[in-house]
């Protein structure tokens, strides 16, 4: 009978041994404290961080859509009360898009953030190479603050990685000059570091040099436009194409500053969105009737922005509906041209210079020259206005162009509160910090 | 390399087995069991020869005889499900001894053992709160074409609430024990069949297709043909040995096993249409065109739907809007009749149970089909089963529990999809063909339906097995020892496929998907049971054990796109591999438990329980969980005081208090600070932040006070049940959220509380009790009440879900939120186009944002009187729980007719109806309406609360408001069945021992208020969150069948 009990403590002492069963690792995913200890890890951590680039709320759809959607580009035809409301231009604080935009942003912020933090750290990269990444880091900061100031103006500026909450994380907004001379701080460094040889889809001198001309005339810092825009003009790396249609059809051609890289595997779905059912789309939106009357008779733009099918118009400039593979520009060099002829426009130039420029795209696209008679200052940032209407159409510069130019509430039939988008509500729902814009 | 080592202990034990005795004188015994008062035969009872191990099984005339039993005095231990144990003493010699047996009917079942965890008591000794039900007993179970487990529990037990989400075939049901104890970390209680946990919860591994809410369940593997009891641990005293996962209760499900005797041998079947009880009835092309040109005519002063194939004219009415509405001339689609079909349900089953004293077995098969009411939709299953039981000496038992299931499902896209054909039937025009003239799919404003059923397959294949094998020795005639080893083993294939030639995917060049899911959970488990009796009046009895279980989930899927034609439905003609994809996941639980139970003198009783659950899903500093609980237990009824008087009888006072926990849907990593993979560029691989740590997760836990009672009245001819209990969950696993300037939307937390209070009552009255053909009648009536309310969140933040759902402190988890309607403009001196409001709109109402605002549009209220209508304009509209819920089930037999009625109801919830958000948006969008549409306001029609029809709708009208919560109460006669049973002697001369044929209906009357299809409805499926919300859904099928069931 004795052995019997002793059999079975036996077994219970055995199944008492099990505790080391309980410590499991995940397959997918390693831990946060060593994932960037080498330069393995920074170059994969960049990586993710320019993937940040590609979520919805920013290159994968909305950055394309909103400012065109809430300007006058293009129509809302889908189902989803998100761009009904953008397309309303009567926005709620508690907008889809727009929080998808902010979360998605400091996402890619917080990507980079801990990048910057680590570099220092490792000691297997020479200095040349921390130097490339950290400049690829600090791009990428500046192009995801740029594009939340230019929703949201003024935006708390988050510049160490995070690892818990507390107190830290409860931030205020700064002021929208503080927000731009943080940009402008970013971008000249990495303009500094960076190489100036062209890399299809990341981070270089040419393209931080390019986002500071937007970042600068959007300051109204008319001469650093300029002269950021003449830089990139005058570098020789990057030519216009001649077909205005082999933007789209064919990836990081010579015009191409910086576009973000779609594959087969990597897709967006701007072509989903855009395209109309019965060839394989959602339909979301449609270019406005205003936008296709924009294009004068022979500008070959017409035809490369927009397709019709059946009784619809529909954006064809993302055509790869199959794969989703339709590369994304963040900037290009026609935007250079246009940019040197806006600011040349403000701050007086030669009327000759700035028709100069506009001209070049104008040319381009089949058209003739400006008539030399547009000589005033008015008349040149309308020439300027109506040429980036129909040259970005559908590509996230209409909204920001009329607002700049202070078209907007004339064009659009909204008051200056609806100037910039609101702060979402869910975030200052979390964090009673942030203030609201006005109006909302 | 632990668990080896424990089997071979297993082994060890069983190899220090004692031999058998010497050779004996033995006699014969024969005899008689009967009934005590009517003297009826009494068929299948047991009779054991005590300190023996024979056993005998009476036949039909209540007879059995037992061989070879040792001389001398012996002591026959007569048992039956049903009677109270009797026993009888006989002297067994060289002539066969002759003797009879009378049991006690136990109308109470107070002798019946329960099922409790890693044990059995007698109900009398229970003092949990602990629910039972023999499915096979029960008519309306039996004899229903259900198919699932939860489907069986639906209004049969009190504090049990069941959910039929929708009328997808196969789908998962919502089952809440006590009301909903968590947000996140879900609230489906914990399934134990025949000891092993089994495997739960959504595995899909569709790449490609949605569902919305309507996800399928691994429970819906088991058979409930094969069951022969179901427990529902429904309170802490009961569930804590269940630990970590017994916060939302314990399922615990005892399949079938063979007894000795003859093999007993059974067959059934039914076959049975299904159609949608109710059908919507939506505009005809006629009353849409004149509600969609108002609509036109209010915003843009000019009709926008033309019956004529004219060009239109020159119009103020945009393009978007006339192209949206665009008519086919003579054409009116009853869309719903293109996706709707009456459809077939079938089922067999057979089953052979028996065996001798030394080997019992059970042997079943089924299949079960059901054709879906929505075109394209079914479920087919075949099920397996074998149980056996081996007693190789008198004191080891073996067995295995087997279980072999193969489900294979028809999946269509569903409610909140705009894919869905269900969805797309109820909203498209009536204006627009199925067809164009050249037999192609005409493109209507939501994806052609009929083109969607078509062009479009989805399937679900799963094979389960589920088993256990167990050895069991007595090492005295007061304790066991059992070892065992479960298994449950699910892969889940899934393939989806859409055609390369249908509107959606004719861009992708179709596309087409498979996916596999592989999940199996090994439980190891060893327990002692002990029951010592000291002197009369001390019962010791109870459990120790442990077990460790071993989770593995592994996954992958593969997705292509760009096929040759649509006879290619595979990825492997696939030109791209759109995506590809493998993870794995493991998790572990360590446990110990123990149960010591106590009885005084067969009057009182006390039992303490214990778990610790050691978990791989909880953080770093809380590894381990411990869940205490206590209950008492006092038969006042056995009380001298009590005896003298005969109104109440039985009498029983119980309490318990205890402590559970939850850790369903925690995340297996949940607690730790990680960077994933995946975040590729250019093809290269990229890594980034995932997830926030916090060290300090842990399960949810839950303390629950019950009292209960349960008596007698009328000669045990009434019984009644009633328990009360609160509820308390803390440490609520909520996804909390954070700044997401911090790059993270939440961090998983244990923060939040709530609690769930209510009562339950049940009750039996056996009206009439006839002999055999006699008259009899009971009616079984069970209610529960529950009341839940949130009473802690993180910085008491309300929490939005679904369309107006949302959980706030104060609040029952999930009530509806939004504004509150009070009628309509009549006219513009009401109105303020300014919409910002202030001084000029003095006295007016101002709608934030709307200068569009009429006549015939809604006026809501403005709650905080600041004199502009926006979102702080919102409040409480309704709650999807009901104040009452419960079921009523009569049945009657006489002269072999047999009549069963099972009513359930549901009092007091509310329903937010969000197909109106669409269908109720007049004249604006393109969507089909139903006719409430013609009551809509109008110069001529004024006296109504249905609004104007304008495109685009621009004073909301369809925001969410108290306009779309209906009265979601109901009753329904769920099951009504008559039967015949033919009369023994006719169907012993047809060679069957018994034969009973059937007709049944179920869901045959429905009584509501609810406007919508059908008032059992979840477009979130199992979520707590997002509760009684219609979104497109489909009804339940109303369903007649007739079938059969012999014996032989």
């Amino acid at each position: 009978m004795k052995t019997k009990y002793l059999a079975w403590v036996a077994a219970a002492v055995l199944l008492a041994g099990c505790d080391s069963s309980l410590d499991t690792n995940p397959t997918a995913s390693i831990d946060a404290e060593t994932a960037l200890g080498n330069a393995r890890g920074i170059e994969l951590g960049l990586t993710g961080a320019y993937r940040g680039l590609q979520r919805s709320g920013l290159y994968n759809q909305e950055l394309m859509v909103l400012p065109d959607l809430y300007a006058d580009n293009l129509d809302f035809s889908g189902t989803y009360s998100t761009h009904q409301e953008i397309s309303l231009r009567n926005v709620s604080a508690a907008n889809a898009a727009l929080s998808d935009a902010w979360s998605q942003s400091y996402a890619g912020i917080n990507r980079v953030n801990n990048v910057l933090s680590a570099i220092p750290k490792v000691t297997d990269m020479s200095e040349a190479a921390k130097g490339q990444a950290r400049g690829e880091g600090l791009f990428l900061r500046g192009l995801f603050y740029l594009n939340l100031v230019r929703y949201f103006g003024g935006v708390p500026l988050v510049t160490e990685p995070s690892t818990g909450v507390d107190e830290s994380s409860f931030v205020s907004r700064a002021s929208l000059q503080e927000s731009y001379a943080f940009i402008e701080k970013d971008l000249e460094e990495a303009a500094s570091l960076l190489s100036a040889a062209r890399a299809d889809g990341r981070a270089t001198k040419g393209a931080a040099n390019a986002l500071l001309a937007r970042a600068y005339l959007e300051e109204a810092k008319y001469t650093q436009a300029r002269d950021k825009a003449t830089a990139v003009i005058g570098s020789g790396t990057y030519q216009l194409v001649a077909n205005y249609r082999d933007l789209f059809t064919s990836k990081n051609s010579s015009e191409s500053i910086m576009e973000v890289q779609y594959s087969v595997n990597n897709s967006n779905s701007q072509a989903f969105w855009f395209f109309p059912q019965a060839l394989g789309g959602r339909f979301g939106y449609t270019p406005s009737a205003s936008l296709n009357s924009a294009f004068e008779a022979g500008d070959t733009r017409k035809a490369a922005s927009i397709g019709t099918s059946g009784a619809s118009r529909y954006g064809n400039k993302y055509f790869r509906v199959a794969n989703g593979d339709d590369d994304v520009f963040v900037v290009r060099l026609a935007e250079m041209y246009l940019i040197r002829a806006e600011a040349n426009a403000q701050i007086g130039a030669d009327p000759a210079t700035v028709r100069a420029d506009i001209n070049v795209i104008r040319r381009r696209a089949g058209l003739a020259d400006l008539p030399t008679t547009v000589t005033s200052k008015q008349a040149l940032l309308d020439a300027v206005l109506q040429e980036r209407r129909v040259e970005f159409a559908m590509e996230g510069q209409r909204f920001f162009d009329l607002r700049r130019l202070g078209r907007a509430q004339a064009v659009l039939g909204i008051t200056e509160s609806r100037l910039l988008f609101p702060i979402p509500q869910g975030e200052r729902d979390v964090n009673p910090n942030l203030a609201q814009n006005p109006g909302y | 390399m632990s668990k080896l080592r424990w089997l071979l202990a297993i082994f060890l034990a069983m190899a220090a087995l004692p031999g058998t005795g010497a050779a004996q004188v033995r006699g014969a015994v024969t005899g008689q069991v009967v009934e005590t008062d009517s003297r009826r035969p009494i068929q299948g009872a047991q009779v054991r020869v005590a300190e023996s191990g024979l056993v005998a099984v009476t036949d039909a005339q209540g007879r059995f005889q037992l061989q070879n039993v040792p001389a001398g005095a012996r002591t026959l231990q007569v048992s039956r499900v049903g009677f109270k144990p009797g026993s009888a003493q006989v002297t067994v010699g060289a002539t066969p001894a002759n003797v009879t047996v009378s049991l006690q009917t136990d109308a109470l079942g107070l002798e019946e053992l329960v099922v409790v965890g890693y044990g059995e008591q007698r109900r009398r000794e229970v003092a949990g709160a602990v629910s039972s039900l023999r499915p096979t007993s029960d008519v309306t179970v039996r004899d229903a074409p259900i198919s699932s487990v939860n489907e069986v529990l639906q209004g049969r037990l009190a504090g049990v609430q069941v959910f039929q989400n929708s009328g997808t075939p196969g789908a998962a049901i919502s089952v809440r024990v006590r009301g909903s104890a968590s947000l996140n970390a879900g609230n489906q209680p914990l399934y134990v069949v025949d000891g092993v946990p089994m495997i739960q919860g959504n595995f899909s591994a569709n790449p490609q297709t949605s569902f919305g809410g309507q996800g399928i369940d691994a429970i819906s593997d088991l058979n409930p043909k094969e069951i022969e009891s179901i427990e529902v641990l429904k309170d802490a005293s009961a569930a804590a040995i269940y630990g970590s996962r017994a916060s939302n209760g314990v399922v615990l499900i005892t399949t079938k096993h063979g007894s000795a005797g003859r093999p007993d041998i059974s067959f059934g079947g039914y076959y049975g249409t299904q159609e949608a009880w109710r059908r919507l009835n939506y505009l005809n092309a006629e009353q849409y065109t004149q509600v969609y040109n108002e609509g036109c005519v209010n915003r843009y002063g000019a009709p926008c739907v033309t019956l004529t194939t004219q060009a239109a004219a020159a119009s103020p009415v945009p393009s978007s809007v006339a192209n949206t509405v665009r008519a086919v001339p003579g054409v009116s689609t009853d869309w719903l009749d293109q996706v709707l079909q009456t459809a077939p349900t079938w089922s067999l089953d057979g089953s052979i149970r028996g065996g001798t004293e030394r080997a019992r077995y059970y042997v079943s098969g089924s299949a079960v089909n059901q054709d879906g009411i929505l075109r394209a939709q079914g479920y087919q299953r075949l099920n397996g089963r074998l149980n056996l039981d081996y007693v190789p000496t008198t004191r080891l038992t073996l067995g295995t529990n087997v279980a072999l299931a193969q489900g294979i499902m028809q999946r269509a896209r569903s409610d909140n999809t705009i894919y869905g054909a269900l969805p797309n039937a109820m909203a498209n025009p009536p204006i627009q063909p199925v067809y164009t003239n050249s037999g192609d799919y005409y493109e209507t404003l939501y994806v052609n339906p009929v083109g969607m059923l078509n062009e479009s397959e989805a399937e679900e294949r799963s094979l389960r097995v589920l088993g256990n094998t167990f050895a069991r020795y007595e090492l005295a005639d007061w304790l066991n020892i059992r070892g065992s080893v479960g298994l449950d083993n699910l892969t889940n294939r899934s393939r989806a496929w859409d055609s390369p030639n249908f509107g959606p995917w004719a861009g992708s060049g179709g596309a087409a998907g498979s996916g596999t899911y592989f999940v199996s959970r090994v439980t190891y488990e060893g327990t002692a049971n002990f029951n010592r009796a000291f002197g009369s009046n001390h019962d010791f009895s109870g459990v120790v054990g442990a077990s460790l279980e071993d989770n593995t989930q592994e996954q992958e899927q593969v997705q292509g796109t760009q096929f040759p034609t649509e006879f290619f439905k595979y990825v492997t003609s696939a030109a791209t591999i759109a995506s590809g994809t493998t993870t794995r996941a493991d998790y572990n639980l360590v446990s110990y438990f123990g149960r010591l139970s106590y009885t005084f003198a067969d009057k009182l009783t006390t039992t303490f329980n214990l778990r610790t659950d050691g978990s791989s899903r909880f953080g770093a500093n809380h590894r381990y969980g411990t869940f205490p609980s206590a209950s008492v237990l006092y038969r006042l009824g056995e009380e001298p005081f009590m005896q003298s008087q005969n109104i109440l009888a039985n009498l029983a006072l119980r309490a318990s208090y205890g402590r559970t926990g939850n850790q369903q849907d925690i995340g297996n990593f949940a607690s730790r600070g990680l960077y994933g993979g995946g975040y590729n560029y250019t093809d290269q691989p990229g890594i980034a932040p995932s997830q926030l740590a916090n060290p300090d997760l842990r399960w949810e836990t839950t303390d629950q006070l019950n009292l209960g009672t349960d008596f007698s009245v009328l000669n045990d001819r009434v019984n009644f049940t009633f328990d009360y209990y609160d509820k308390r969950t803390k440490d609520l696993l909520v996804n909390r959220p954070v700044p997401q300037t911090t790059g993270f939307a939440t961090i998983t937390s244990n923060i939040g509380a709530m609690k769930n209070v209510g009562y339950e009552v049940s009750t039996r009255v056996r009206w009439l009790q006839g002999s055999s053909r006699g008259l009899s009648w009971s009616t079984d009536f069970n209610l529960s009440h529950n009341r839940n309310e949130v009473t802690e969140l993180y910085n008491n933040q309300p929490i939005s879900s679904g369309f107006a759902s949302r959980v706030e402190v104060g609040q029952p988890i999930g009530y509806f939120y939004g504004y509150v309607t009070e009628g309509l403009f009549q006219n513009t001196s009401e109105i303020c186009l300014n919409s910002a409001g202030g001084a000029a709109c003095a006295g007016k109402h101002a709608y934030q944002g709307s200068s569009r605002t009429a006549p015939g549009d809604i006026k809501f209220k403005d709650l905080n009187g600041d004199g502009i209508i926006n979102a702080a304009d919102r409040t409480k509209i309704g709650s999807p729980w009901p104040d009452f819920e419960g079921g009523i089930t009569n049945t009657l037999s006489f002269l072999g007719f047999d009549a069963t009625a099972f009513v359930q109801f549901s009092q007091g919830n509310d329903i937010f109806n969000g197909n109106r958000i669409y269908s109720d948006r007049y004249g604006s969008g393109g969507d089909n309406h139903t006719t409430r549409a013609l009551q809509r306001w109008t110069p001529q029609n004024t006296n109504t609360n249905e609004p104007r029809a304008v495109w685009g709708d621009p004073n909301l009208n369809t925001r969410n408001s108290d306009r779309f919560v209906e009265d979601g109460s109901y009753w329904r006669l769920k099951n009504a069945v008559v039967g015949y049973t033919i009369p023994t002697r006719m169907a012993q001369r047809l060679s069957f021992r018994s034969a009973r044929i059937y007709v049944q209906g179920q869901n045959l009357i429905t009584h509501t208020k609810y406007s919508g299809f059908d008032p059992e409805v979840n477009y979130a499926g199992q979520s707590s969150t997002t509760r009684g919300t219609d979104f497109y859904t489909l009804p339940q099928a109303r369903t007649v069948s007739f079938g059969f069931n012999v014996g032989y």
